[in-house]
């Protein structure tokens, strides 16, 4: 949805550049190419104009602008998106990567407050020297922002037991798409009221733009150990996960890779030591009290072992630990290895469906001759089916697609949801209405409608537009 | 990609290169461009989608912005080591300058100096002159004048200031394998201290030295700016040079070089008479710091002064070369090595690319400054001509008292301090 | 009970469903929803979420809103609408599950709560410190608990007027609780002993706690940031008179405040929370908030409107209840 312009592109343009310095705007159609796709370059659109404000007032005057004009906007992070989720045809993209300040840290009340682009990892090194820790680590980490995270309500894999950005975000300052400036959550404890911050995190730049958001932090675990357990047989891995999920156990963070990804990772930088002859690894994290952990590691390794894992080895140090870690946290990445594009997806399912569905994929990337590579977040049961292909290959793009269609159909059949941390985007739009009905996708619509009545804080995206009842009647009215 | 819009140049060989990027952005925390301009036309992962918009046509080799965002690169790879894909963004940069050349010229400073460089009578002139500049009082004198001049001039001021030795006499039994030392344009011209301590050390870590006469400039700075047609006429005439000498190792004691002459390989891929012999070359080549870190290297005589290691992004990144440098500095009793905070940030200086780019050179200068302020350690140490003369320059217009010097120097001055 | 595999560690109920059933249904597969809301297990699920109820096992285990999986719901206008989903993790969809907890039936009525599930710890103990009495002083005991590896379950502090109707005396009181695999919770024990004398107490003390809401005339929760509390605790416990029984939740930073019915207070003296709370001003982002949570009906409109005046809220609540049918005259209304 474009509504049109009540002034001129390059109007704007000045009048922008006004606001936040002549090299903070892009406007030639060149500069634009950068920021027409995120992590998943399969999707492009091209923007008319990007904006990247310098200062928290800077973002302000130019959501104010906007609106005054009329025009839609997307905000942008790192672009580290796995949903098309902040590209858009002819929209004005704000980035807010410049906005990078670790504006206060209370170390005694385990928070901090930050801009929206810090990075996570920045952010991390900021407090480690406290022996503290923000919890939700996306895989993405060491380029994400707190802004996309709290945009896409991100998980990671220490998500399991920590839990997600919702879970970890106290208070946000949020400039409206109106211009209006509110204060949603509190930074110092509870309030009444409904929970605009719940309503807001996860809202993919739908309902506006975080100014600074203020975070818990988490205690440092005294003591974090981590074991690869490897198996001749994806099924075996399958219900080994979820025999540990049953046990009772939470583990720290449970994540697979199927042997496709072990191979392709073992050949990167990254290369962790894992079996490359094996068919699946998990790696699991215990974390927690001494006393605890090492109960529970027996506990776990006993169920690995029963379950058939060929050997179970535990991370003699921080060194070896954090090597089987940057294995799995940059398996995505390495993919590139296959081939030009990646498809990915984000599908969550019943724990207890793991093995059923594995197969189901297994079937199903057989039938339409397509490789696919499983790299997730097995005990949140949230599914990562990789595709590498060659988008130039008319042919193969479509068996990939149609392999996709079917597993994420597959996926919903079992009870599942469509996408677990990465967002509905422009990428899963098309599955919104197989896992709500009309009365549900309306009132999420309604609840867009209170944040940006106009629908101009990234347009076209997560909500097919036809489910929206009102806004369609305004529309058809215009 | 079907129809590829820049057929037979450098760029579309590259190909395979920019396919392997997937676009997940892990290097843009890792690029000093974009930290510093805050734009992902200036990532990595923003100039691969520039390179491969230029082979789809969506932008032509003509188009100043994207000149301008490739220029802009200071070309340190620091994004490869953080690259799971594996994307040689050292090999697509310069395959992309070498392309963009076809449409237009490399400014005239950048022409200038290239092609003084690839011309020994005309670099053995210029080095001298250089050397009797920086013997005078002239560039410190003239460090302080705003802009490039004042600035090139404390580059040549920050030469004379090595830490003062005793001459010793360095004796090898030759049991490491013989050596022979890259002397370098501007390390013979400016440091030739530097070289003949990194002779003495080398020796006394059990290294025999011979000579490789007819060696050139590696041709590094030419292959960056994307010429690479004289880059391969050095590198053919280096490697024919070191041949008749046949050592066991070449010793490089600019980090710089030494990533150029171990990927003569890749530099010489298309030349079927070169190619082997530039791989089995460049697999010889070793940074002096690995040489002496696979000696020990021996420890020397007490020295006892505070000092802080900044990694040239030629060693860390393009040679992948991070604790031997160290292993020197632990080897020096005494000496007490500061951390230096984000060390493994470039420093600007990237050849020549603080005299052509100086607004973003400076901008990624000032964060290294202030973190070596930060230590209060009197010494860099830093292994790179281009890096110590960055750094050392940027100190004396910053009026910070410490001065740069190269690993190499210190641990001869510990074996200066040893022979007493 | 609409769904329950209990491998998936997640549970599906209308929204009628009492937290005693979903208790007897999860135990006889050694697991549990770790929600305590004040009051009893007789209330609903519906209700907890609804109210955002929780009570001292949110030290250990968080808030409704973070157990909460997805829902359904009525809404003013009689639509169906869910949100969220079955699974441990979604993030399909803007977030309604959230935006219905604690909205106090005003956006919709809720039928149907998926949440998750815990194994319930093999070893669940609860220790009382009385405080003052030789002790190290309550915020240096505070502090001590806060940088320790502690993991308690729950942590709860009592005046003296809680701690009487408990039975442990009129002496200001700590409640810990340590659960999980034997070797964690006897090295907690261990550690903790060395900060405190402490001694054990049964596990109804907690439900007692719960309780002890029963026939006051006003709750109140005042929140603010953890560490305000460290300062203020030992003169609140010292000084408070015996109709006000408080107890304070120093890592969820909040304080309530049961007070019975003396049958002759203003209406507006009761919504004054009766002591004085001493914060310290520190600065900017320490604000507290006055929260209530049981009140006289007839002193309801007599409370300043609560944070619903805002015009986000305002247009939810228009657009889920143009008729305002759902619980009008609540959240300022």
């Amino acid at each position: 949805m474009i509504l049109p312009s009540r002034s001129n592109a390059s109007t704007v343009a000045d009048r922008l550049a006004e606001i936040v310095g002549d090299r903070h705007v892009l406007s030639r159609p060149s500069e634009l190419l950068v920021y027409n796709s995120d992590g998943l370059p399969g999707y492009r659109r091209q923007p008319r104009l990007a904006v990247f404000p310098g200062a928290r007032d800077e973002a302000i005057a130019v959501v104010r602008l906007l609106a005054d004009e009329g025009l839609p906007f997307v905000p942008r992070g790192a672009g580290t998106g796995l949903s098309g989720g902040s590209l858009a045809d002819d929209i004005i993209v704000i980035g807010l990567h410049r906005l990078k300040d670790i504006i206060s840290l209370d170390i005694e009340n385990r928070r901090v407050t930050v801009e929206p682009g810090v990075v996570n990892l920045r952010l991390n090194k900021y407090v480690a020297p406290h022996g503290l820790l923000y919890a939700p680590d996306p895989s993405s980490e060491a380029a994400c922002t707190i802004g996309g995270n709290v945009a896409e309500n991100a998980g990671g894999p220490h998500c399991l037991k920590y839990g997600v950005t919702l879970n970890h975000v106290l208070a946000m300052t949020v400039v409206l798409p109106s211009g209006e400036v509110v204060e949603l959550g509190s930074k110092f404890g509870e309030h009444d009221g409904y929970d605009l911050r719940g309503a807001f995190i996860g809202s993919e730049g739908c309902f506006g733009l975080a100014l600074d958001i203020t975070v818990k932090l988490t205690q440092r675990p005294q003591t974090v150990r981590t074991l690869l357990a490897d198996f001749m047989s994806v099924d075996k891995a399958a219900r080994v996960t979820s025999a540990i999920i049953a046990s009772g156990i939470v583990p720290a963070a449970l994540e697979f890779m199927d042997g496709p990804t072990i191979r392709v990772v073992e050949a990167s930088i990254y290369a962790a030591g894992y079996p490359k002859d094996a068919e699946a690894v998990l790696l699991i994290e215990l974390d927690g009290l001494e006393a605890g952990v090492s109960a529970d590691l027996e506990v776990v390794r006993r169920v690995c072992i029963e379950g058939g894992a060929r050997n179970v080895k535990v991370a003699r140090d921080d060194v070896e630990r954090l090597k089987l870690w940057q294995g799995r946290k940059k398996a995505f990445g390495a993919m590139g290895r296959l081939a030009s594009h990646l498809i990915v997806q984000d599908a969550v399912i019943p724990r207890t469906r793991l093995s059923e569905i594995l197969a189901t994929i297994g079937a199903i990337s057989k039938k339409y001759g397509v490789l696919v590579c499983n790299v997730f977040h097995a005990g949140d049961g949230n599914l990562h089916p990789n595709i590498a292909y060659n988008a130039d290959d008319t042919d193969e793009s479509e068996r990939v697609h149609k392999a996709m269609t079917e597993i994420m159909n597959a996926c919903i059949a079992a009870g599942g949801s469509i996408t677990g941390e990465h967002g509905v985007g422009l990428d899963k739009m098309g599955y919104m209405e197989s896992i709500f009905s009309d009365n549900s996708l309306n009132a999420m619509c309604e609840l867009r409608g209170v944040f940006d009545p106009e629908h101009r804080a990234n347009p076209g995206k997560v909500m097919p537009i036809h489910s929206c009842k009102e806004w369609n009647a305004v529309a058809s009215a215009r | 990609m079907p129809g590829c819009a820049l057929p037979g140049t450098p760029l579309a060989d590259a190909l395979p290169g920019i396919n392997a990027c997937v676009h997940c952005g892990f290097c843009l925390q890792a690029c000093p461009t974009y930290l510093n301009l805050e734009d992902e036309n200036d990532s990595p992962r923003g100039r691969i989608f520039l390179m491969r918009s230029l082979l789809e046509g969506t932008v032509k080799p003509d188009d100043p912005s994207v000149q301008q965002h490739i220029d802009q690169c200071l070309g340190c790879r620091a994004c490869e080591p953080v690259c799971p894909s594996g994307v040689p963004y050292g090999q697509l940069l310069e395959a992309t300058r070498a392309t963009l050349r076809e449409s237009r010229p490399n400014p005239f400073i950048a022409r200038f100096i290239l092609f003084v460089f690839a011309r020994a009578w005309l670099l053995r002139p210029a080095m001298f002159f250089s050397r009797l500049l920086a013997a005078t009082p002239i560039p410190t004198l003239l460090s302080g004048v705003k802009g490039r001049i004042g600035f090139a001039m404390a580059m040549l001021a920050s030469t004379g200031r090595s830490i003062e030795r005793s001459p010793y006499s360095a004796i090898s039994r030759g049991e490491r394998g013989r050596v022979a030392a890259l002397r370098g344009c501007v390390m013979d011209g400016l440091f030739s201290a530097t070289n003949r301590a990194t002779e003495r050390v080398l020796k006394v870590n059990g290294y025999a030295m011979v000579d490789a006469p007819g060696q050139q400039c590696c041709g590094a700075l030419h292959a960056h700016a994307g010429d690479l047609e004289n880059a391969r006429k050095l590198a053919r005439r280096n490697i024919a040079a070191f041949e008749k000498s046949n050592p066991e190792f070449v010793a490089v004691n600019a980090a710089g070089c030494g990533a150029t002459m171990k990927e003569y390989g890749h530099l010489l891929k298309d030349d079927p008479e070169w190619h082997e012999r530039a791989a089995a070359f460049g697999s010889r080549v070793r940074d002096v710091s690995e040489l002496l870190a696979a000696a020990g290297p021996r420890a020397g005589g007490a020295l006892p002064i505070r000092v802080t290691y900044d990694a040239p992004c030629h060693l860390q990144h393009a040679q992948r070369v991070t604790q031997a440098p160290l292993s020197m500095l632990a080897a020096i009793p005494g000496l007490e090595l500061v951390p230096l905070h984000d060390s493994d940030q470039c420093c600007g200086s990237a050849g020549i690319y603080n005299l052509i780019e100086p607004a973003t050179s400076d901008a990624v200068l000032a964060p290294k400054l202030a973190n070596i302020r930060a230590t209060g350690a009197p010494w860099v140490a830093t292994g790179n001509p281009g890096c110590l003369m960055q750094i050392g320059a940027g100190l004396i217009r910053a009026e910070i008292s410490a001065k740069s010097i190269h690993p190499v120097d210190l641990l001869d001055a510990s074996y200066a301090a040893f022979g007493q | 009970m609409v769904s329950y595999v209990p491998g998936d560690l997640t549970l599906t109920v209308r929204g009628g469903t009492t937290l005693a059933e979903i208790g007897r249904v999860t135990g006889e597969h050694d697991q549990w929803l770790p929600l305590d809301p004040f009051g009893s297990d007789e209330g609903t699920i519906g209700a907890t979420i609804a109210t955002a109820s929780a009570g001292p096992l949110a030290t250990g285990f968080g808030l409704p809103r973070d157990l909460l999986l997805g829902l359904e719901f009525v809404n003013g206008r009689g639509e169906i609408v869910r949100a969220g989903g079955k699974v441990v993790k979604n993030v399909a969809g803007f977030d309604l599950s959230r935006l219905l907890t604690g909205s106090w039936g005003t956006l919709g009525v809720i039928t149907e709560v998926t949440v998750r599930l815990y194994s319930r710890p093999k070893v669940d103990r609860t220790f009382a410190v009385p405080l003052g009495r030789g002790q190290k002083s309550t915020t240096e005991l505070l502090r001590a608990v806060a940088a320790s590896p502690l993991a308690p379950f729950a942590l709860e502090i009592l005046n003296g007027a809680a701690a009487l109707s408990l039975g442990f005396g009129d002496n200001p009181t700590l409640l810990v609780r340590f659960g999980g695999n034997a070797p964690v919770v006897d090295a907690q024990l261990k550690a903790f002993s060395q900060l405190a004398r402490t001694e054990e107490v049964e596990q109804s003390t907690w439900p007692a706690l719960r309780k002890m809401d029963g026939d006051a005339a006003s709750v109140i929760r005042i929140s603010t940031l953890p560490t305000r509390f460290l300062t203020v605790a030992s003169s609140i416990l010292a000084d408070t008179e015996p109709r006000i029984m408080i107890s304070i939740n120093p890592r969820r930073g909040i304080m309530r405040l049961v007070t019975q019915d003396d049958g002759d207070r203003e209406p507006a003296s009761i919504a004054d929370p009766g002591i004085s709370l001493d914060f310290p001003s520190d600065g900017e982002g320490a604000g507290t908030s006055v929260i209530f949570e049981k009140l006289p009906a007839e002193v309801w409109p007599v409370v300043s409107p609560s944070v619903a005046s805002d015009p986000l809220s305002r247009g939810i609540k228009k657009a889920y209840d143009p008729h305002n049918i759902l619980n009008p005259g609540i959240l300022g209304h």
